[in-house]
């Protein structure tokens, strides 16, 4: 396959008119400070000219002109008339600036220099006037002072006025401008952000943490790697293939295959519907304090009211979390969303190892995804599906991930992502 | 050496500023087939001089705006008439290109683009808009060959008004070009398909057809750039 680099790509794609309007305002920034960009466009642009030069010459009937004339005049009436001075003036910003500033300066000069003798005079016609009269008020005297004093007043006043006004003005149209550049920059990344083949990374701070600790503890080394080579993955650069799910028992598990000492687990393979039930079987048995040597045996004998049980622990995670029967520290996660699914890290510091673990994710419907596995040794990378249905994105509902252990030992623990912390960063 | 010689519409232009004629005259102009014929200028005086009437349009001179038409209607109508074949849609896209240049022309930037490249571009992109809204497009194979024999037919069922060496010389380094490259070209130019619409219809890889589109444009911009020597 033939491929040329992405900057001819996108020089190429711009002069065609395909790029969507932020790709070719992200684009156009570029243009300005590259001289090779330009080179390229321009390049690209004299080919367009030719093509569009090939095609066979058509006179245009005058009635087109007369209507565009009309059209135009009409604008033409509100479109300002620019002098032609000032607008070859406009064209070298660093001459008008340099003029401007002098003229600034000149005036600033003119004006203090008008200032001072104003004062001057206005001091010496109250000296005169106090002389004059003792017994008056000063200020009531240079009121009822001469004519020429009192316009000097009057002046001073309405050009302090109006130099105020002006800053004034000048303040309100740089914050407008700031305004307009940060509601342009976030609308820029809302419309990233909604971009569905873009990788969303998120540091999931567990409920608990997120309210009683502002900074959360750092990733562990394990999870970076495990995030890293998860992305690498990804992005093809090491082998794909997904693992297997076995039925052992009754309940589904994934079989981890492991990648650069990464274990993988992908819970969308099989049927989701039972993977749903799996993994609310075993949270309840988990839930229940029953020993993870119980978990497969037990799952085909589930009752209905423990099913109801786990269902309104569902829809009241804050609760549930205060019961959690054991909790090392709590955890940061980092997770990804990739197209419908939702990527996420385990390893040791997070649940201990030999640990089965059971990861549900809720959306707003309180439809259930997710399944079971033991964390092995290697820091564990876990691909669920987003919903049941693949089209509510969880993550932004406002409720989240759900996951609980049982260690070897029999210790039991629970965690509740219900809300993203820090930022997110596509 | 090459002369340069000042066209007769720059000379009826010069006439009609200096007259101070409310109308901006192009009929007129036309009538006397004094339109601008871009061969006869060397381009970097073609771009200055058209620099500089966008410039005077950005204030709001309708006689710059008048006489960048007398320079550039024939152009930019042909190559619509080319895109959109329906002479109606042409005229009303015709119109909406010039509006357009009317009141962006203060957005033109010299430095970034020719005036005739950024007049295209503007043209083009308002003819592929009405191009995709016109229906949903199948982008098959079958239609794929059905838009090339619709391009084919256009070129030897038109016959120019008046004779133009440019235009003939870049019809000729089109077809020149080879096959599947100047196919790529001409669908991607004048009917608006995108690289992923193409290589999906060929069946060929992506990067493949973006390949051949930039390399017919870069030889047809040599073609031009040998024409003005």
């Amino acid at each position: 396959m033939v491929d040329i680099p992405s900057n001819e790509d996108a020089a190429l794609r711009y002069v065609l008119g395909e790029l969507n309007d932020t790709e070719r305002r992200e684009f156009e920034s570029r243009l300005v400070v590259s001289v090779e960009l330009r080179a390229l466009v321009n390049e690209l642009e004299t080919g367009v000219v030719a093509v569009a030069t090939a095609s066979p010459r058509r006179r245009p009937p005058v009635e087109i002109w007369q209507r565009i004339e009309k059209a135009v005049a009409k604008e033409a009436k509100t479109k300002l008339k620019v002098p032609r001075f000032w607008f070859g003036w406009s064209r070298y910003g660093w001459a008008t600036a340099a003029a401007c500033l002098t003229g600034w300066l000149l005036y600033a000069f003119w004006a203090n220099q008008r200032y001072a003798s104003t004062l001057a005079q206005l001091k010496l016609s109250q000296r005169e006037i106090v002389t004059a009269n003792s017994t008056a008020p000063p200020i009531h005297d240079a009121v009822k002072s001469p004519a020429s004093a009192n316009t000097n007043i009057a002046f001073e006043l309405l050009q302090s006025r109006t130099q105020e006004i002006n800053e004034l003005r000048g303040r309100i149209a740089q914050l407008e401008t700031k305004t307009g550049q940060l509601l342009r920059s976030l609308a820029q990344q809302q419309s990233l952000l909604n971009e569905s083949n873009r990788i969303k990374f998120y540091h999931l701070v567990s409920d608990s943490t997120a309210n009683n600790n502002p900074n959360p503890p750092p990733l562990s080394p394990g999870l970076q790697r495990a995030v890293s080579t998860a992305l690498a993955r990804e992005l093809g650069w090491l082998p794909t293939a997904s693992q297997s799910v076995e039925q052992t028992g009754g309940n589904l598990s994934a079989t981890p295959m492991t990648i650069a000492g990464v274990d993988f687990i992908d819970l969308r393979t099989g049927n989701n519907q039972q993977q749903v039930q799996s993994s609310i079987q075993s949270q309840n048995q988990l839930q229940l304090g029953q020993s993870a040597a119980d978990n497969n045996t037990a799952a085909a004998q589930i009752q209905p009211q423990a099913q109801s049980q786990v269902d309104s622990q569902a829809q009241q995670p804050q609760s549930v979390a205060a019961s959690q029967t054991a909790s090392t520290s709590q955890p940061t996660i980092p997770a990804y969303v990739s197209g419908d699914n939702l990527v996420v890290a385990l390893d040791s510091t997070v649940v201990p190892t030999g640990s089965s673990v059971v990861l549900t994710t809720y959306d707003a419907n309180q439809n259930e995804t997710g399944g079971s596995f033991i964390l092995g040794n290697n820091p564990t990378v876990v691909t669920i599906p987003l919903s049941a249905d693949g089209s509510t994105p969880v993550l932004t509902t406002g409720l989240g991930m759900v996951i609980t252990f049982t260690s070897p030992a029999g210790q039991t623990g629970t965690y509740y992502f219900s809300q993203l912390s820090q930022s997110q960063t596509p | 050496m090459r002369v340069f010689k000042i066209s007769a519409s720059k000379v009826a232009w010069a006439t009609d500023i200096l007259a101070g004629k409310g109308k901006f005259c192009v009929e007129s102009a036309e009538d006397q087939t004094t339109q601008f014929n871009g061969s006869e200028e060397s381009p970097d005086f073609e771009a200055r001089e058209e620099a500089r009437l966008l410039t005077l349009v950005a204030g709001g001179d309708q006689h710059a705006f008048a006489a960048l038409y007398r320079r550039r209607s024939r152009l930019i109508y042909s190559l619509l008439a080319r895109m959109l074949i329906q002479e109606t849609e042409a005229q009303e896209v015709m119109q909406d290109t010039f509006v357009q240049i009317w009141r962006r022309a203060a957005q033109f930037d010299s430095a970034r683009s020719s005036p005739v490249a950024w007049m295209i571009m503007i043209a083009r992109g308002l003819a592929v808009s009405r191009l995709r809204a016109r229906s949903r497009r199948m982008t098959n194979h079958a239609m794929y060959e059905q838009e090339l024999v619709s391009l084919e037919m256009e070129i030897s069922g038109h016959h120019q008004i008046e004779r133009d060496d440019l235009a003939d010389a870049c019809v000729s380094a089109l077809n020149r070009l080879p096959e599947e490259q100047g196919r790529a070209l001409q669908l991607a130019f004048f009917r608006g398909w995108t690289h992923e619409e193409i290589a999906r219809a060929v069946g060929e890889p992506l990067g493949t057809v973006k390949a051949r589109i930039r390399r017919g444009l870069l030889t047809l911009r040599k073609i031009l750039k040998d024409y003005h020597g």
